[in-house]
Formats: C-alpha cells, structure tokens, sequence
C-alpha cells in the first residue's frame, strides 16, 4: 500500500468508527430505560413546541426512520436545542470545544516532550538518584488521580499562598471579546497555570516511564560505542541518537494517551472550573440536558478519533519499517 | 509490523527466556532488589488494604451518625486524638466513613477488572484464531470503542441506566477490555501457527477445544498481568465517575467521599476530608500496579505497558 493509500484508508476508518460512535449515541438514548421523547425534547416545552419538535426529530415514528433522519441531523449539524439555555447545541459546544483544546493541546505537548526528555536523562544517568527520582514520580503521578491531584494544587497554591486563581478561566470582573482579546492575556495565562500544571504532571508518567525502558535497551546497542569512539560528544549521543531512536513507542502510546486525556479533561474541567467540553457534559447530564450532553459526547468521541488518527499517521510516517497492511 | 497489531506487539515468552531474562538481570544487583521490593511492597499493602476491608465496618470507631458531643455538633474537626481523621462538616468520622468505604472501591476495581479480563480474552481469542470476517468484525467493534472517551461514556450511561455499582463495572468494563482484547489478538496469531496447534488441528479437535484448552493456557501470564492494570485503571476511574457525582448513592466509596468534600465547598478549610480518602486510593492503585509492574519485569521484560 503506498502512503496515500494509506492516508486514505485511514480516514475511511475514522469515519466508520465515528458512524459506529454515532450509532451507539442513538441507541443509548433511545433504547435505554426511559422515555425518549423526554430525553431529547425538554418536557418543559409547551405541547405546541414538543409536536412540533417530535415531528423535525421523527420520535413519533418507529427506530429505522429515526435512525437515517438522526444521522442526517448530526451531519448537518443540527444537533437540537439545549433544554436549559434553549440556544443550539452546535453554537454552545462550539466555544466550550476551543476552551478545551486550548488547555488540552499545551496539556499533550508538554507531557509527551518533558515526559520524553526527563525520561531519556533518567535512562542516561540509570541507577543514580536522579533515575530513582523520576521513577518514584513516574509511578506516584501515574497513580494519583487527576482531580485529587488538582485539588491538593488548589488548596495549596490557591488557598494557602494565593498565588494563583481558584478556577475558571478568567476573573470574575474580565470581559473581552475575539480570540486574542480572550486568549492572549495575562489574566488567561494565570488561570491556564494550576490545570496546565497538574494535567501536565499527570500525563507525563507514561511517555517518561516508556521512555526510560526503550532508552535502556537501546543505550545498551553497539552503535553508540561507535558513536563514542568516533567522539561524538555525550549530549549528542544521548539526544541526537539514543533518545531518537527510543521515541517510537512513545509515539505509540500518545495515541492511546490522548484518547484518556479527552476523557479526562471531564475531571480536570470540573476541578478547575473550566469551561470547557468536560465540565458541560457534566453539566448537561445533571440537568437532564441531554441534547448538549449528545452532543457534547460526540464532539469528544470526534477529538479521540481524528488524534488517534493523526498519530496513526505520525508513527507510519516515522517509521519506515511499517508496513501499511492490515495484518 | 502492521499498524494495528504494533500496539499490542509482544514477543512470545518461552519459560526458557523468562529464566534467561531473569539471570541476565541478575548482574544489576539494584534493579533487581527494587524489582522484587516493589512487587512484596505491593502484596503487603494491598493484603492489609484487603484486611481493612473486611474488618473496616466492624472495628469502625463509629457509625455514619452525626455526632454530637456535649451538645454540639463536631462539624469539620481537624485531626484529633478522638478522630484521627478528623470529621466532616456534617460531623460524621472520616476514619469511621473510610473503613466502609474501602470495600467498595475493592469491589469495582475486582470486578470490572474480572469483566474486562473475560470480554477482553474471549475476543482476542476468538478473533485471532479465526482470522478472516469474524477477525475483521470484532476488531472494528475494538477500533471503535478506542474512540470512546471514558468519563463521557459512563456519566451518559449511568445517568440513563441509574447510579447504582454494577452499572459503574459494567460501563468502565465496556471500554476497558478494548487492550486486553488487542495484546491477547497479537499473541493468538502467533501461537495458531506452532506446530502443536496445526496438529490438533489436523487431528479434528474442535475448534472451541483448542482454543480453550490448547491456546488459552498460553495467554495465562499476558491476562494476570493485563487484568492487575485493569484493576488498578477501575479503581482510578470509579473514583473519578464517583467524584463527578455519578456513584452509588447507597455505598459509601473514597471517591464518593471526595465527592461529599468537594460538594461542601468546605474543602480548602477542611484539607482531611479529602487528602485521606485521597492518599487511599493512590495506594490501592499503586499496590495492584507494583504486583503487575514486579510480574512483568520478572517474567517478561519485553513487554512494556503502564
């Protein structure tokens, strides 16, 4: 298979997948105990609105009319009105999406990069106290849940020094509008810190212990000997050699490590208030709210799929020795 | 290697290159001390982890009840002599609430890690030794709950089916079994091919037989190892779906404890409500991790998951 068969067999997968996902959604809300009606129009509404409603969304007729019509209305981007603020569902999700990624992407770059780093240094320097050091933290950050983590920073960097914010993404009194006026400021950045920090911690545990182990077994390859008697200096033996020829697997697990990440970010949002996917998704299922709860998941289980595939894509392309096949 | 199976790629562990293994880490005199140290440290503190969830209700200092001393309600008590871990704003014990508490974290983190071990080996299983449609279907319906984000799925499902402990197990087992099913898929297409396999066959041993009593005690190693992560991944996640709110209301849980703190808002004042409950379920999680990590360096040092 050439790479552009590949590429194109890859987003032919995402798509299925997110078909399947979208499926799924459908029938959780449909089939599961409960009457359906009520759980994608609000019984708030006046019986005027609700036939009206029932009839745009097909939940008088039986599933496999529903079923195309759902389909139609997700692509479309027609995902309902939200029960409690009555706006649609795609305009609300759309701004909480942004907030997400915007603490989500730093998050994933600085996890997987001083992960591999710290990693790669603890492997160079094995056995010391400084390996022992990143191993203790490796498997104590891997083990503390994000939001415990979370607020144990809360209490003492907010609470106790009040030094940082206590959550949400700006101070009460900020207004601002446009994407540099909300995003570029230091009122932002103070409020990114305390997630940025913790979230960080948390997701660096894997790519750091991963890449201490590749980096083991590769320091011990004759090659660097070589490199060594050929004088090349140490940093560039561990950095331009070893570590790149260890960074595969961690590719590997970034992928698996952002689909937790996207799930995760629920806990993170809603220990720091962050107006985010996560924190309205939990929301939306405490008010019933379940358009936005819908759409909320789909838009997440979208984020996983395209970032899985973007990895996919990133270790084949890295990897020479892949094969693009099936099996 | 092909893109798919590269994640669960896993060389096959002979007992002779597990010993082999074993003797070539003999040289590093340290690694092997941690190694052990940290599979007993492990044991040790789950088994008493186990001990107080046993005994935790019947040696509990004192009951859910509010307590009332010399008329007044002990609301949010730091630490003291009477209440070792304080009280909460409600005034019950924190010691008292975690004793009961721990049983069912234990609970979920078994069970779903039993239920994800059972979807998990039966797909891989069947999907490998098969191959062909049947492997094709099952490892799209994998590929597919790889894009299910976790948190999102079990607070939908359990806000629809209802907050109870088994609905909990049953929605972090959905997605959970999705690696199980990959590792044990890869290590399937490599055992169909040995000879002793292929002569069964030929013999006209039905397929369910080889599969379960020819292949499977093979994958053994790779399914204890998988199931202390699945373990240690349940208990992490139902203390997360428990502090959104999403627990079994009628159990006491650590995370629901958590939960209980986190909602008093009282929590910055009250540091014991919840670093307690906190500092348990990290050493729950790591003693299940450490028995996982010490088996898997031990016995097979390629195999690389955290």
């Amino acid at each position: 298979m050439s790479w552009r068969r590949f590429v194109l067999h890859r987003l032919w997968q995402a798509l299925v997948t997110l078909l399947g996902i979208a499926t799924i959604l459908f029938l959780m809300f449909r089939l599961l105990p409960g009457d359906p009606t009520t759980t994608v129009i609000s019984p708030a509404l006046s019986e005027g609105t609700r036939q009206h409603l029932l009839e745009v969304y097909g939940l008088a007729e039986p599933l496999w009319i529903q079923y195309p019509l759902y389909l139609k209305n997700m692509l479309t981007l027609n995902w309902g009105l939200s029960f409690s603020s009555r706006e649609p569902v795609f305009a609300i999700l759309g701004y909480r999406l942004v907030n997400t990624l915007v603490l989500m992407v730093p998050i994933m770059f600085f996890a997987i990069s001083l992960g591999s780093i710290s990693g790669a240094v603890a492997a160079w320097y094995r056995d010391s106290g400084l390996d022992l050091g990143s191993l203790i933290f490796g498997f104590t950050s891997r083990s503390v849940p994000i939001f415990f983590g979370g607020m144990l920073f809360l209490i003492v960097f907010s609470y106790h020094f009040n030094w940082l914010p206590s959550g949400r993404m700006h101070s009460s009194l900020f207004e601002a509008s446009g994407f540099i006026g909300t995003y570029l400021n230091v009122d932002f950045l103070k409020h990114l810190i305390g997630p940025l920090v913790v979230g960080t911690l948390y997701y660096m545990a894997l790519p750091l212990l991963l890449m201490r182990n590749t980096m083991l077994e590769v320091l011990g390859e004759p090659f660097l000997q070589v490199l060594e008697a050929k004088g090349v200096t140490q940093r560039a033996i561990l950095f331009k050699h070893a570590a790149r020829n260890s960074l595969l697997p961690v590719v590997t697990a970034s992928s698996l490590m952002i689909g937790y990440a996207v799930g995760g970010q629920v806990l993170l949002e809603t220990v720091f208030s962050w107006p985010g996917m996560g924190s309205a998704i939990v929301n939306a299922v405490n008010n019933n709210d379940y358009p936005v709860a819908q759409g909320a998941f789909l838009l997440m289980a979208t984020l996983v799929v395209i970032l899985n595939m973007g990895a996919d894509m990133l270790y084949a392309y890295l990897d020479p020795r892949v094969s693009y096949d099936e099996h | 290697m092909s893109i798919r199976t590269r994640l669960a790629h896993i060389e096959l562990p002979g007992a002779s290159g597990a010993m082999d293994s074993i003797g070539r880490r003999l040289g590093s005199h340290w690694d092997i001390v941690t190694r052990y140290r940290r599979g007993t440290a492990g044991l040790v503190v789950l088994l008493v982890m186990v001990g107080i969830a046993i005994v935790g209700p019947y040696v509990a200092p004192y009951g859910t009840e509010t307590i009332i001393r010399n008329g007044q309600v002990v609301s949010s008590q730091s630490p003291s002599v009477l209440h070792p871990f304080g009280t909460n704003w409600v005034g019950q014990d924190m010691l008292s609430l975690m004793l009961r508490a721990m049983r069912t974290d234990l609970l979920v983190g078994m069970l779903s890690g039993a239920m994800v071990m059972s979807i998990g080996a039966n797909v891989g299983l069947i999907s490998g030794y098969y191959g062909g449609r049947v492997d094709s279907i099952l490892m799209r319906i994998t590929d597919l709950v790889y894009g299910l984000p976790l948190e999102p799925f079990a607070i939908v499902l359990i806000s629809l089916t209802g907050p109870s402990l088994v609905n909990i197990v049953i929605a972090i087992s959905l997605i959970l079994w999705r690696t199980v099913a990959r590792v044990i898929r890869s290590e399937v297409l490599t055992l169909k091919t040995r000879t002793y396999v292929q002569v069964a066959k030929d013999r006209g041993v039905s397929d369910r037989r080889i599969i379960y009593r020819h292949i499977a005690p093979n994958i053994f190693h790779l399914l204890f190892l998988y199931t202390t992560f699945s373990i240690s991944w349940g208990i992490i996640f139902n203390a997360g779906i428990s502090f959104l709110g999403f627990g079994d209301p009628n159990r006491l849980s650590l995370g629901g404890l958590m939960y209980d703190s986190w909602a008093a808002s009282l929590w910055p004042f009250a540091w014991w409500t919840f670093v307690f409950p906190g500092a348990f379920i990290v050493l729950l999680v790591l003693s299940v991790f450490f028995i996982g990590q010490a088996y898997e360096e031990v016995a097979n040092p390629q195999l690389k998951s955290y």
